[in-house]
């Protein structure tokens, strides 16, 4: 007895001191390598993402997209001459830790600007955090409009880049009922404030133009049972499926579907669902003939804001060894540094927030998801391209494409 | 009466306080201010979830009673412009009537199927707020909920509002331990069986629990809303009970800074690992477990042990050792056989019967049966006013079960039980012990985990007032029966020659003074009728004569006793009647001499002659 209290004891104190150790280390691990061509302290600026928890897979792919994008913009003689270096936090896709990293990245890293949180919910929960502060805060992923609509509080520090599901509905109304035909509906999505969303602004476009929605189911993320949702669907009359989900709920839907010999055409919406990680999580088969709302499509350079950056960055995404699943999310955190180094720029390499909250307002950036720039008229809000892809025999075929509308 | 605090402990606390006071002026780092803020947050959820842990109750909802409060404020505040104050109390009520109800129907559950009610609960309210699109606008979240007023602005204010909160809460979490309240709570916590025997309501104190944690808990939730401004689902993530649960059991349970310190530093603590990244919450769970692993009881109670060894190393005093190393001989436990007690004890009740011809208790063709065993059946019998009755029979006679029925421990299948005409069958255990109805468990059954002398002052509760009111005030009536319990256990500690034990742990008593102190638990309550079970099963003939002579002197002061026992020396020699029992059915009654020679008595016991 003595001796296993001795040797959980000696355990202990090596636990203890590793942890001290890398406690009091240096926390540069933390941030990815500026680049050494460049002299100057480097500019800093903060980044919450889901590390770990149920969607860090989600938060690694934007954060390999940031690190390309900032590794890019160093090799390119840094920002105002300095290199810039991301300082990244896990918020966990949880809102109350989302608040505290951002309280941690204003008040003892000193950052000027943020990019983050992912979720809406935790996006809306650091929104009070950045505005207490005024820091201006980058939204590369979250959809809910109310991140943008005025009254919410921190509204006027934060610069939305990824569209809210209002405007990918929008985008899409045209094509829904009168080209792809659906006329009657089922709306299959996850329980959050994502899917929702989506179900709400997909509901009223489709019946807009006459369509009607004949189900509206809402599942849990961790659910892998959909028969009985499918079951329903089938009996329902539907002709077409509108799903808001992640890759892997999608892929689980779709297996199921294929199981129940159902006919309806799918569409998934929200611009997170690559329809490679939805091929690779069930198989090309089954999602051949499926289509896809999104936002930036990496083998159609053509589509991009600048084509031949998306070819490069095609490439070097792969030369990185970064999952090819994660290709379809990993833009965001892309076109996030790219905007915050021209801000940065465009405010005459000052760091004071308050400017550099103006300044994001005269960014224009042609990336991998379209022309980046923030609308006032529209809540600070960019408008990227959306397109409607369609998978055939395991390739991506953009059949339509929303390109940036000027804005009033 | 309420442990007065050392000047040490005093100048500490004021040191404490005035440096959360002095916080945000002493501390520029927003951040620093803001974990302050969570962990008051924590704070007043981990103190709140700890209350139930002091009635014993483990507890795995108290999210929903969280995010009740902080649906009610939200939604009132953003959806009816109903003003903050009004708001933030709507939110502790509309917990505290949600734990009323959830009280109802779960308190009279234990263990297991407590948790997984609360649990199921719990997860019932999340999935409201997640699909009531409605009311609660579900996973969207309810986003612009306003300040608590206009001048909140930064963080100083909310930080000396959850300042003023938590004090507030820990002084009367404070004031309610030190009370009557606290110590039933204790009691009900150590044996919730005895506690009944001896008056306190287990119902009623673990539901007063329930609305306290809850109301303080629909506050914390209020405050929670609008100092994050923004209220989702996630506030009712299973995660946060783990944490909350954490927090109480890792500080040190059912004490009552445990929780505070586990708040504190289960809210740092994740926030300063996070420098190692995605190995954050693995080092989270190893230190959680090397915690728990070297301070089982928490982090509080090994603090203060270490305080304490320190203290003895500087001064080189040794306090008082909880435990003396050794026991006295068992045979000082009493006065010798016949030999009155050194100190009289004046026994106090409503009626001192000393009227032989007056009924005490009546015993009317009762049955008990448990499905098709007849364990007892239409016995009847009267026990009368300062006699003693001994009830005998062989193994499996009914002799417990009709003591369980008298005392609506155990259940009553037929018949009537009466005590001085009023009707004992539609009662509860707390309320038979309140008629002065005492008595002792076969099975040793004492409050093991406090003191000797604490057990006594423990058993005095169901004679004090019981208002939470009178209680946190400290009115005059609360603290003179903290006076009293304490003059009572002094009392009952001399005449029972366990004075010198007053401060072991009960459990670490030898056999014989346990059993001695059963006795005194039960005495403590003043019954004027005192049910024994077996009171000399194990004890050796010494122990033995010494508990004759005691239940003698029992007697002598005015209390009738009713005894089960095998030993027949003892039986014969303090009964003045006896009723015997065979198979569930009475088969004789009558003063010791007759049952003596009763021939089914005797076949009974030895079996037929064939």
């Amino acid at each position: 007895m003595i001796q296993t209290q001795k040797l959980a004891r000696g355990l202990s104190a090596v636990v203890l001191a590793t942890l001290m150790a890398t406690c009091t280390g240096s926390p540069t691990v933390d941030r990815t390598d500026a680049s050494d061509a460049l002299d100057g302290d480097p500019i800093l600026f903060g980044v919450i993402a889901p590390l770990t928890g149920p969607v860090a897979d989600a938060g690694a792919y934007v954060v390999s997209g940031l690190t390309i994008g900032v590794g890019k913009i160093n090799a390119q003689g840094g920002v105002c001459g300095r290199p810039l270096e991301p300082i990244i936090l896990d918020g966990m896709n949880d809102p109350q830790e989302s608040a505290n990293a951002a309280e941690n990245l204003i008040t003892r890293e000193q950052v000027p600007i943020i990019m983050g949180a992912w979720g809406s919910s935790s996006t809306l929960a650091v929104m009070p955090v950045v505005a207490r502060h005024g820091i201006p805060l980058v939204v590369e992923t979250s959809s809910s409009d109310k991140i943008t609509t005025p009254g919410t509080p921190g509204f006027d520090w934060v610069h939305r880049i990824s569209p809210t599901s209002a405007m990918e509905a929008e985008a899409m109304k045209p094509y829904l009922v009168d080209e792809l035909g659906m006329q009657r509906v089922a709306i299959l999505s996850v329980n959050n404030d994502w899917g929702r969303g989506a179900g709400a602004t997909f509901r009223q476009a489709i019946e807009e133009q006459g369509g009607q929605i004949v189900r509206e189911d809402y599942i849990d993320q961790t659910v892998t049972d959909v028969l009985p949702q499918l079951t329903q669907i089938n009996g329902s009359g539907a002709d077409a499926i509108v799903m808001t989900t992640g890759a892997a709920q999608i892929a689980t839907i779709l297996k199921q579907y294929t199981e129940l010999g159902m006919d309806q055409l799918i569409l998934t919406t929200g611009g997170s669902n690559y329809p490679v990680a939805i091929m690779q999580l069930a198989s090309p088969e089954m999602v051949n003939g499926t289509y896809h709302v999104m936002f930036y499509v990496p083998t159609e350079h053509a589509l991009a804001g600048d084509p031949a950056m998306s070819e490069w960055y095609y490439d070097t995404y792969a030369e990185n060894g970064y999952p090819e699943v994660g290709l379809g999310e990993s833009y965001r955190g892309f076109d996030a540094a790219h905007v915050i180094a021209q801000a940065i720029e465009l405010n005459d390499c000052s760091l004071d927030p308050e400017s550099l909250n103006q300044a994001l307002t005269r960014v224009e950036f042609a990336g991998l998801s379209g022309l980046v720039r923030f609308s006032e008229a529209h809540g600070h809000q960019s408008r990227p391209n959306v397109y409607l892809v369609r998978v055939d025999n395991g390739e991506l075929a953009a059949v339509a494409a929303d390109p940036p509308v000027e804005q009033p | 009466m309420a442990q007065p605090l050392t000047r040490t402990s005093r100048y500490l606390l004021a040191g404490l306080l005035s440096a959360a006071v002095l916080l945000p002026y002493t501390v520029s780092d927003q951040f620093i201010i803001r974990l302050a803020i969570q962990s008051g947050i924590f704070i007043l959820l981990a103190s709140a979830h700890n209350i139930l842990m002091k009635v014993g109750l483990l507890s795995l909802g108290p999210v929903a009673f969280y995010g009740l409060g902080a649906y009610v404020s939200a939604i009132l505040t953003t959806r009816y412009d109903v003003p903050f104050p009004v708001a933030f109390f709507a939110a502790g009520l509309a917990a505290t009537a949600a734990g009323w109800v959830i009280g109802r129907l779960t308190l009279r559950l234990r263990t297991a199927y407590f948790v997984l009610v609360t649990l199921g609960f719990a997860e019932c309210f999340r999935l409201v707020a997640l699909n009531w699109i409605d009311m609660t606008n579900g996973p969207m979240g309810i986003t612009a909920v306003p300040p608590p007023a206009r001048w909140f602005v930064g963080y100083i204010p909310y930080f000396y509002f959850i300042l003023l909160l938590v004090v507030l809460t820990l002084f009367g979490l404070y004031r309610m331990e030190h009370s009557t309240i606290g110590r039933a709570m204790q009691a009900i916590r150590q044996n919730e069986l005895l506690a009944g025997s001896i008056g306190i309501s287990g119902f009623r104190y673990m539901l007063l629990a329930a609305l306290l944690a809850s109301f303080i808990m629909g506050l914390a939730g209020s405050f929670y809303a609008h100092f994050f401004q923004f209220l989702s689902p996630e506030i009712l993530a299973f995660d946060l009970t783990i944490a909350i649960v954490v927090m109480v059991v890792a500080g040190g349970r059912a004490t009552l800074m445990g929780p505070v310190l586990g708040a504190i530093v289960f809210t740092v603590l994740p926030e300063v690992l996070r420098v190692v990244q995605v190995w954050r919450m693995a080092i989270f769970g190893l230190l959680l477990m090397l915690m728990m692993l070297f301070m089982p009881d928490g982090i509080w109670p090994a603090l203060q042990r270490l305080g304490q060894r320190c203290f003895e190393r500087v001064t080189g005093r040794r306090t008082a050792a909880v435990v003396p190393s050794s026991f006295g001989s068992p045979s000082e436990g009493f006065a010798a056989n016949g030999s009155p007690p050194p100190v009289p004890v004046r026994v106090e009740h409503e009626v001192t019967p000393t009227d032989r011809s007056q009924t005490l208790l009546t015993v009317e063709r009762l049955c008990v049966h448990f499905g098709g065993v007849q364990a007892v059946h239409m016995v009847d019998f009267d026990v009368k006013a300062g006699e003693i009755l001994s009830i005998i029979g062989p193994n499996g006679a009914g002799k417990t079960t009709i003591l369980n029925a008298i005392t609506r421990v155990g259940p009553i299948t037929d018949g009537k039980i009466s005590h001085q005409d009023a009707l004992l069958n539609g009662l509860r255990s707390y309320e038979v012990a309140r008629c002065g109805i005492g008595r002792t468990f076969q099975n040793t059954s004492l409050f093991p985990d406090v003191s000797t002398r604490q057990n006594l002052v423990l058993a005095h509760n169901g004679l004090e007032p019981e208002s939470l009111l009178l209680n946190l005030l400290r009115s005059d009536a609360s603290v003179q029966a903290a006076k009293d319990a304490e003059v009572a256990a002094d009392r009952i500690l001399e005449r029972t020659r366990l004075l010198p034990y007053g401060a072991s742990l009960a459990r670490s008593l030898p056999y014989g003074h346990q059993r001695v102190l059963e006795l005194g638990i039960a005495l403590a309550a003043r019954p004027s009728l005192l049910l024994l079970d077996e009171p000399a099963a194990g004890l050796n003939p010494p122990e033995v004569s010494n508990l004759m002579a005691m239940i003698q002197q029992i007697r002598h002061e005015g209390v009738t006793i009713v005894l089960v026992e095998h030993d027949m020396k003892l039986v014969m020699s303090v009964s003045d009647r006896i009723v015997v029992l065979d198979h569930g059915r009475k088969i004789a009654e009558g003063r010791p001499e007759e049952v003596r020679t009763n021939q089914r008595v005797v076949e009974a016991y030895l079996g037929k002659r064939s």
